[in-house]
């Protein structure tokens, strides 16, 4: 017996004349068709407006996905999103295809401004580089110790006084 | 009368590395004259935190720091063991009920990652935020955070009138104290410490 199953994904994020990002979170598979669409406004990107649109054989717990979606609303991308938006929208009486719609949305969000620092940064030399990187921790101190590369061993932290 | 109004402990708070041992002692060592213990949705029993003030001698106030669809808030003066999210009017409606205080915790936290172009946010556009309209202050002193996160929140507290608070947020042993929010009047219990907090007699000073 051959099981076949095809799902597509997309999301798009589109800058609208007032300013706000229209986000476009698409799914399409053998079973589900799912529409996703949030209105976030910078410039702390609070999710403020949001339509979740299912269709074809939706299970019977996630009927009402339309109304459960409009719980992010007024959630910020920010920190803490991950948290909020599976508290908000996954578990039992949640709805976990709206928890990724609303997580990946907001990552394209977050990709659509930090692209262009991400390309900037690729024309730099190595010690620039490491340069900006402190900077950004002085910025964002809770990352300090965080993770491996912030440790303070790491030749990143080489020179900061934390 | 010094407090440290943020402190989350280990096992309560998973995040958290601070341990019971040894918080009274740095406590006092950094002069402080109470902490609260504010664990993400997690309420301690009175007897508890009676039996920690008692091996440490010092006053240990009960707190609770709620996430909601505005972000973070900590909680005086309402103990119900919440452990689902609630949206902001679902909160505020729980500790107007309880005769609580509600403080916006962080609110600036991490609001300058993303600094760049139309992301860098003015103190006009900060003020709007919805949180504001639901808590009765701001944290404008958070350990945790850089001084420009800290000095965002303290310019929309003062922009909207609003009190401003200061705790530690503490994680770790070594950032106890580090905000702490002085209080005019001596608070013997908890009842006290809301009653200070509604009538806006305190300041929020850097620690160590």
């Amino acid at each position: 017996m051959t099981i076949r199953f095809l799902r597509n994904k997309v999301v798009e994020v589109e800058p609208q004349p007032d300013g706000s990002l229209a986000v476009s979170w698409r799914l399409t598979d053998d079973l589900l068709k799912v529409e996703v669409n949030l209105k976030v406004q910078p410039p702390d990107l609070e999710i403020v407006a949001t339509e979740a649109k299912l269709e074809r054989l939706v299970p019977k717990a996630w009927q009402s996905a339309p109304e459960l979606i409009k719980k992010v609303e007024g959630v910020r991308i920010g920190a803490g999103l991950r948290k909020i938006v599976q508290g908000f929208l996954g578990g039992e009486k949640g709805c976990p295809v709206l928890a990724h719609a609303a997580l990946e949305s907001s990552n394209a969000v977050i990709l659509n401004f930090t692209r262009p620092g991400v390309q900037m940064l690729e024309g730099l030399k190595d010690d620039e580089k490491l340069s900006l990187t402190r900077e950004m921790l002085k910025s964002n101190p809770r990352l300090i110790r965080s993770c491996v590369a912030f440790q303070d061993d790491s030749p990143i932290m080489q020179g900061l006084d934390f | 009368m010094r407090i440290d109004l943020h402190i989350h402990t280990s096992p309560r708070s998973s995040c958290s590395h601070l341990g019971l041992e040894g918080l009274s002692k740095e406590a006092k060592r950094l002069k402080l004259d109470g902490i609260c213990l504010t664990e993400h949705q997690v309420v301690w029993s009175p007897e508890d935190v009676e039996k920690l003030a008692k091996e440490g001698d010092i006053r240990v106030f009960r707190g609770n720091e709620f996430t909601t669809n505005q972000g973070d808030i900590l909680v005086f003066g309402y103990y119900k063991d919440i452990k689902e999210l609630l949206t902001i009017n679902e909160l505020q409606e729980e500790v107007k009920k309880a005769g609580g205080y509600m403080i916006a915790a962080h609110p600036f936290r991490g609001f300058k990652t993303f600094g760049i172009g139309q992301l860098q946010m003015t103190v006009e556009q900060a003020c709007r935020r919805k949180v504001f309209e639901f808590v009765d202050a701001i944290e404008i002193g958070n350990g945790k955070l850089a001084d420009d996160e800290n000095d965002m929140a303290r310019k929309v507290a003062e922009k909207l009138g609003v009190p401003g608070t200061g705790g530690s947020d503490a994680h770790r042993i070594d950032e106890v104290g580090n905000w702490l929010t002085v209080f005019e009047k001596e608070i013997k219990n908890e009842l006290e410490l809301v009653e200070e907090l509604q009538a806006g007699r305190f300041t929020a000073v850097k620690g160590n």
